[in-house]
């Protein structure tokens, strides 16, 4: 018996054990390696940045001179100090030397584009382009962007921002997002603010007489706050505490988790399973918007959760009044910003990001899943219309509902979907994972706006010597 | 003989590190999308 038993552990010594041995070595000191490397690497481990709310200013910019620090910990780390206006651009050049075509960007978080340096930005790069297509004639282009934010939100910058810049043309970045963004109902829904207390620039339209209350900028919005869900129970599970434990130690195990957890959402919801999903947070703020006086069915014709998220809703045909209402105040933010641009002295270019023309990726799986998947483009664009929850998504719907409402007030749209897809691949333009643009993103949107106003020069020169530009 | 030269005779030391090096590289790139292969500031112009 001991014969066969000796000769099994000569054999695990001779054919195992020198195996595992070097694996072990080797996975250590690879391991070690790749710690060391990222330790060296990696500038910072989390975001950090100063807000403010700067009187008048109608929506929360960053604190002047203090630095944003965003990362995701995978792909990016931007180190990046604010300007004196709170936005996270170049300091904007205090002289106007004649000749100079002065462009601001208006727009969410795409133009406040933290995921890249400032110098990579669309409005860095229009000022290079754009120059150089005007024979060198000097471009002056700042960004004013700031995140979550729509239309109706920015008109507060109109006064205390624009006009002191002198902008000769105002582009307006738009996303699909920014309907509901324009909507002090959606926007109390998605953010937990009273439709009456807004945080930001907010109006609220009477359907019946069409009257116009403003609802924001609110200083008191903090008192009137809707449910928040409430924070996970400590302590944490066991495995929570021993993935912080862990997270905390090694960068890379931090990294592998990151990584792992982007291609399978399923592993970070089992890490750190949500006490309530967005859409239960969103039912409890339903109930709570209904319960006020005269909102009793201002979600009328909208049965979520079982219909379609807000923002999706802006795809299809017909609207159910509250997303109506959005609509209208987001033509009445577009005109406001037409009418000033008159009396200020500035025109109106309204660029169309490619979300307008896109469904997002849980849609467009819902749509596979339901055997729709043929109506889809591989960048995610709709070719026929198709029902989702009842609803008709239409092909380029939130683009469609865009472009009527800019031509309705004879505002210029450029079509970003369309330029960006005559570039490349539509995704080189976005970072993975994060969906804003990426450096290459940002330089090709800055070809696009360049040879658009290059094409029409009366966008910069044609306003300098109109008579609108005298300030009444 | 000796256990090393035994172990060297057989030359089969080095076939766990391959599998186990060839199932983590190929779990890396699954795991990540490719983005591990991937220099840190890829996204840079």
């Amino acid at each position: 018996m001991t014969r066969p038993r000796f000769r099994r552990i000569r054999w695990i010594l001779r054919n195992i054990l020198p195996g595992l041995a070097i694996t072990l070595v080797l996975l250590l000191v690879l391991g070690g390696v790749a710690e060391a490397v990222l330790r060296n690497s990696v500038p910072f481990r989390s975001v950090s940045f100063k807000e403010t709310a700067i009187k008048g200013g109608g929506a929360l910019r960053f604190e002047p001179g203090s630095t944003v620090r965003y990362t995701d910990m995978v792909s990016y780390w931007v180190d990046e100090r604010v300007n004196s206006l709170g936005f996270l651009d170049r300091e904007p050049p205090a002289h106007k030397p004649p000749g100079t075509c002065r462009i601001v960007i208006v727009g969410d978080s795409l133009v406040m584009a933290a995921q890249v340096p400032n110098a990579s930005k669309v409005q860095a790069r229009l000022e290079a382009y754009l120059s150089a297509a005007r024979g060198g004639r000097p471009v002056q282009v700042s960004g004013l962007g700031t995140f979550g934010i729509g239309q109706v939100n920015a008109l507060g910058y109109l006064e205390t921002v624009i006009r002191p810049l002198t902008p000769d043309l105002v582009v307006m970045m738009a996303a699909d997002n920014d309907f509901s963004n324009n909507s002090a109902v959606l926007s109390a829904l998605r953010y937990g603010w009273h439709p009456e207390h807004q945080w930001r620039v907010g109006y609220r339209r009477d359907p019946v007489t069409g009257k116009l209350t403003q609802v924001g900028p609110d200083d008191n919005s903090g008192s009137y706050y809707l449910f928040f869900p409430p924070p996970p129970p400590e302590p944490a599970p066991r495995r929570v505490r021993a993935h912080r434990w862990a997270a905390e130690r090694s960068y890379l195990y931090d990294r592998l988790f990151r990584l792992t957890t982007r291609s399978y959402p399923r592993l970070y919801d089992w890490m750190f399973p949500q006490v309530m999903t967005d859409a239960e947070v969103k039912v409890r703020r339903m109930e709570q918007i209904r319960a006020l006086p005269g909102y009793q069915d201002v979600f009328a014709g909208w049965k979520y959760p079982d219909d379609l998220f807000e923002d999706h809703v802006f795809h299809t045909e017909p609207l159910p009044p509250v997303f109506a209402e959005a609509e209208w105040l987001t033509r009445h933010a577009f005109e406001r910003f037409r009418d000033e641009g008159a009396a200020q002295g500035f025109r109106v270019l309204v660029a169309a990001d490619t979300t307008l023309s896109l469904l997002s990726n849980d849609i467009q799986e819902q749509m596979r899943r339901s055997g729709d998947g043929d109506a889809l483009t591989v960048d995610g664009a709709l070719t026929r219309p198709v029902v989702v929850m009842g609803r008709t998504l239409m092909p380029r719907g939130a683009f469609i509902r865009l472009k009527r409402i800019a031509e309705g007030l004879d505002l210029p749209v450029i079509d970003l979907y369309e330029g960006l897809s005559s570039m490349g691949r539509l995704a080189e333009a976005r970072i993975p994972y994060d969906g804003h643009w990426s450096t290459v993103g940002h330089d090709r949107i800055a070809k696009i706006l360049s040879s658009h106003i290059a094409a029409h020069p009366e966008l910069c020169d044609g306003m300098a010597a109109a008579p609108a530009r005298s300030v009444p | 003989m000796t256990w090393w030269a035994a172990v060297w005779q057989r030359k089969r030391f080095w076939l766990m590190p391959l599998i186990v090096f060839a199932l983590l590289i190929a779990a890396l790139i699954a795991i990540s999308g490719g983005d591990v292969l991937k220099p840190f500031k890829y996204d840079r112009l």
